[in-house]
C-alpha cells in the first residue's frame, strides 16, 4: 500500500483497476517522395490540415454542448495554431526542400517547436508543449488514417484514468460512464483536466508527480478527491472503509435524488426554499427535473462573452422567452448583465479606460449606467418575453424577479428602477401590456452596502446576498488566484457579522415593507456552509443546479435551532475564523443518518 | 519602421490566448511585424512563434512594425497588449 498526496480538485471519493493513458510518441519513419510526388504530398498535408481543422471544431461544438460555450473556447488555440501561416510555412519547405514526406515533414516541425517550448522554465507556459503534442498526433493521424480518440473505447467496464497530463483534447472526451476517477503526475486546481472532471462530477486528484511511474494498468487505486489523495494497491481494511464513505455517498445522493421534488422542511419545522442558479436557458429545464423551486439567480453573461458585439435584443428575447417557457408557474429570477473591461466584447472596449483593476472598476450596474442603452436592450428583451410568458398563461401577473448586480449606493438602484418603468411605458406604446408584480431586487455583494441600507431596504422588493463577489471584496483575495485562495474565507465572523448587521435592518422596517431576503453564490451549495447560512437564520437560497437535490436532502436532515447554535458556538472563540469542526460533523451525521431513518 | 518595448502582465504570461489574440490582430495589417525578446525574433503573425518565445509573465518584449500601415498597426497592438488582450479573468 502507498500513499501519495496531491490536490484534490473534483470531491468524491472512487476507486478501481487503473487504465493507464500512455503519451505514446507518435514515431514516423523518415522517408522520402520521389520528385514529381513532391506537389501531391504537399496537396496529401493540405487536406490533413483540413481534416485536422475539422475535427477540432467538432470537438469545439461537442464541447459548448456537453459543457458551456467557455470551456469550448479552449480549442480555438489549436485550430489557430494548425492555421498559423508559419507552420504550413515550414511544413511544405521540407517537403520540397527535402522531399521528406509528409507525417516526417510535420514531425520534424513540430519536434523543433516543442522543443523549444520544453526548454521554457515556466512551468504554464511548457505545458504548452502539451497542445502541440495533441496537435501533430492528430496531424499525423488523419495523414496516415489512424483513428484517433477509440482510446476509451475498447476497454471493458470502469476504471480510474491514470495520465501524466491530461490534455483538454481527451478531458472533453472522458466517458462519465466508464471513468470513476482521474489521478495526474502534472496539474492545478485551474487546469483544463480539473475543469472538466468537475464538470462531469469525476473525482481527480492532480500533481501526483510520480502516480503514472507508480502504476501499471490493472493495479487497484483508491483516488480520494476530497483529501487530495490516491492510496495504491490499498490492503482490505482500507478497501472496505472506503467502499463503506462510497457507498454512503453514493446512497444519500440516491435517496437526495429521489425525492428532490418533495419540499424542504427542516426537522424542526422551518420551509427551506432551494432555488438554481443557471447560466442559459438550457439548464432552466434540468434545474427544475433536479427540484429547484425555480431560478435564484439567472446569470445573462454567456451572451457577452467571446464575441465582438453586444448580443441583440433578439438573440436575448429568445433566451429569456425559453428560459421562462422552461420555468413555467416557478419563480425566475433575471439578474441583468455583469460585464467589465475584463470581458466585455470588443466593440465596447471603448466604454474603458485603461483598467488596472476590473473587478474594482467600470462593471455590472456601473457599466450599465455608462451604457444605458446595454442596459434597456437588456430589459425590452426580459420584459417582451415576460409579457409573452404571461400572455400564454392567460395571466395578468409574473412571477419574474429582475436583480442589479453591484449595486453600491441608492441611487443606482433607484436609477435601475426607472429604466425599468422606462422601458414598460416604451413597451406599452407599442401596444405591449407588461404583467404587474414583476419584483425588483439588488443584490448585496459590495460589503459596504450593507451599511445604513434601510434606504435601499425600503425601495426593493427582494435582496440577494451574492456570496462569490462579496468574499472576494471582504478578503481582498481572488478564489481562482491559487496563491491567495486560501485567504477566500466563507467560514469567517465577518460574513455572519454582516448578515447579521443587514438582518437587523430589515427588521427595523415594518412588516410590509420587508425585501425577502436570500443567497445565491457558491458557498450555499456547500452542505456545510449552507448549514453555517441556515444557522444565520437565512431559508431562502438559490445553488449551483446539480446540488439542489443535496442542499434540500441536507435542509430536510438538520434542524434549524441546532444550525444556529453550533454557529453561535464556532463564533465564540477569540479566532475570526470560524471553528465549523461541530457543525460538520453534525451535517455529515445527520446527513447520512437521514437516510436510514434515524437522526 | 516603429518599435516599441512592453511588459507582458497576463498572469500565464504570453500563453496560448493572447498569443492567438496578438497574431490575429498583427495579421490584420500589411506591414511585417516581429517581436522581440531575449534573444529571439519572431514574425508576429505566427501564433506559433509567439507561444514558442515563452514570454513569462513581467517579461519585456519589443514589438516591431514596417510597412504602410506601421502607425496605426503598433497603436493597436500595444493596446491589445497593454488591455492585457482582453482576457485577464481566463477561464477557472
Amino acid at each position: 500500500m502507498e500513499i501519495l498526496k496531491g490536490i484534490g480538485v473534483s470531491p468524491g471519493v472512487a476507486f478501481g483497476p487503473v487504465f493507464i493513458m500512455g503519451r505514446e510518441e507518435v514515431v514516423v519513419r523518415e522517408r522520402k517522395v520521389p520528385p514529381d510526388a513532391v506537389e501531391d504530398e504537399i496537396a496529401r498535408f493540405r487536406s490533413a490540415l483540413e481534416a485536422t481543422v475539422a475535427s477540432y471544431r467538432l470537438l469545439r461544438e461537442d464541447t459548448a454542448k456537453r459543457f458551456l460555450p467557455d470551456y469550448a473556447a479552449i480549442f480555438d488555440a489549436h485550430i489557430a495554431i494548425l492555421r498559423d501561416p508559419a507552420l504550413m510555412r515550414k511544413v511544405e519547405e521540407h517537403i520540397r526542400a527535402r522531399r521528406h514526406v509528409a507525417e516526417h515533414a510535420v514531425s520534424r516541425v513540430f519536434r523543433s517547436y516543442i522543443a523549444k517550448l520544453e526548454a521554457i522554465d515556466e512551468e504554464y507556459l511548457s505545458q504548452r508543449a502539451d497542445d502541440l503534442r495533441d496537435i501533430e498526433k492528430r496531424l499525423i493521424g488523419n495523414l496516415s488514417g489512424i483513428p484517433l480518440h477509440r482510446e476509451f473505447e475498447g476497454i471493458e467496464g470502469e476504471f480510474v484514468l491514470v495520465t501524466r497530463f491530461l490534455s483538454p483534447t481527451d478531458a472533453a472526451v472522458l466517458p462519465k460512464d466508464k471513468v470513476l476517477a482521474v489521478a495526474t503526475d502534472k496539474g492545478g486546481p485551474t487546469g483544463h483536466a480539473s475543469m472538466f472532471a468537475r464538470a462531469l462530477g469525476i473525482p481527480a486528484v492532480v500533481g501526483l508527480k510520480v502516480v503514472s511511474h507508480h502504476v501499471s494498468s490493472g493495479d487497484i487505486i483508491v483516488v480520494n478527491g476530497n483529501l487530495g489523495e490516491v492510496i495504491i494497491s490499498p490492503d482490505e481494511q482500507t478497501l472496505a472503509k472506503c467502499n463503506l464513505e462510497r457507498r454512503d455517498d453514493m446512497f444519500v445522493s440516491h435517496i437526495a435524488h429521489r425525492f428532490r421534488h418533495e419540499d424542504a422542511v427542516t426537522k424542526d419545522g422551518v420551509r427551506v426554499v432551494v432555488r438554481a442558479n443557471v447560466a442559459k436557458a438550457e439548464d432552466v429545464p434540468v434545474a427544475v427535473d433536479l427540484g429547484a423551486e425555480g431560478v435564484g439567480l439567472f446569470r445573462p453573461e454567456g451572451l457577452f462573452f467571446d464575441r465582438n458585439q453586444p448580443p441583440t435584443e433578439e438573440e436575448q428575447y429568445s433566451q429569456y422567452a425559453r428560459a421562462l417557457d422552461a420555468a413555467g408557474d416557478e419563480v425566475m429570477t433575471f439578474r441583468t448583465f455583469d460585464v467589465g473591461s475584463d470581458k466585455v466584447p470588443a466593440e465596447l472596449g471603448s466604454y474603458f479606460g485603461n483598467e488596472a483593476n476590473p473587478a474594482l472598476g467600470l462593471r455590472a450596474i456601473r457599466f450599465a449606467m455608462k451604457a444605458p442603452h446595454l442596459l434597456r436592450t437588456q430589459l425590452r428583451a426580459m420584459l417582451r418575453a415576460v409579457a409573452e410568458h404571461a400572455r400564454r398563461r392567460h395571466t395578468p401577473y409574473s412571477n419574474v424577479r429582475i436583480m442589479f448586480p453591484m449595486v453600491t449606493h441608492p441611487r443606482e438602484f433607484r436609477w435601475a428602477k426607472t429604466q425599468i418603468a422606462g422601458v414598460v411605458e416604451e413597451l406599452k406604446a407599442s401596444g405591449l401590456e407588461v404583467p404587474q408584480g414583476i419584483a425588483v431586487g439588488a443584490m448585496f455583494e459590495v460589503p459596504g452596502i450593507f451599511f445604513g441600507a434601510r434606504e435601499l431596504l425600503r425601495e426593493a422588493d427582494f435582496v440577494s446576498v451574492g456570496t462569490n463577489d462579496l468574499i472576494q471584496y471582504l478578503f481582498a483575495a481572488d478564489r481562482t488566484n491559487e496563491d491567495v485562495a486560501d485567504r477566500f474565507i466563507p467560514g469567517h465572523k465577518a460574513l455572519l457579522e454582516l448578515i447579521k448587521i443587514l438582518q437587523q435592518q430589515i427588521l427595523t422596517l415594518s412588516p410590509y415593507m420587508r425585501p425577502s431576503l436570500s443567497v445565491c453564490g457558491e458557498m450555499a451549495s456547500d452542505p456545510l456552509y449552507f448549514g453555517m447560512l441556515l444557522g444565520t437564520g437565512i431559508t431562502e437560497f438559490s445553488v449551483s443546479f446539480s446540488m439542489v437535490p443535496m442542499i434540500k436532502h441536507t435542509a430536510r436532515a438538520v434542524s434549524a435551532a441546532r444550525c444556529k447554535e453550533l454557529v453561535r458556538r464556532a463564533a465564540s472563540g477569540d479566532d475570526p475564523e470560524l471553528d465549523l469542526t461541530a457543525l460538520r460533523d453534525y451535517i455529515t451525521s445527520t446527513v447520512h443518518a437521514h437516510v436510514y431513518g434515524g437522526g | 519602421m516603429m518599435e516599441k518595448e512592453l511588459t507582458i502582465n497576463h498572469r500565464f504570461g504570453l500563453h496560448g490566448r493572447p498569443s492567438l489574440r496578438l497574431a490575429e490582430a498583427a495579421s490584420k495589417f500589411e506591414s511585417d511585424v516581429e517581436v522581440v525578446f531575449e534573444d529571439d525574433r519572431v514574425d508576429a503573425k505566427s501564433v506559433l512563434n509567439l507561444i514558442s518565445l515563452g514570454v513569462p509573465c513581467g517579461g519585456r518584449m519589443k514589438i516591431i512594425v514596417n510597412g504602410p500601415d506601421e502607425v496605426e498597426a503598433l497603436e493597436e497592438l500595444v493596446s491589445l497588449v497593454e488591455r492585457n488582450f482582453d482576457l485577464e479573468d481566463e477561464m477557472e
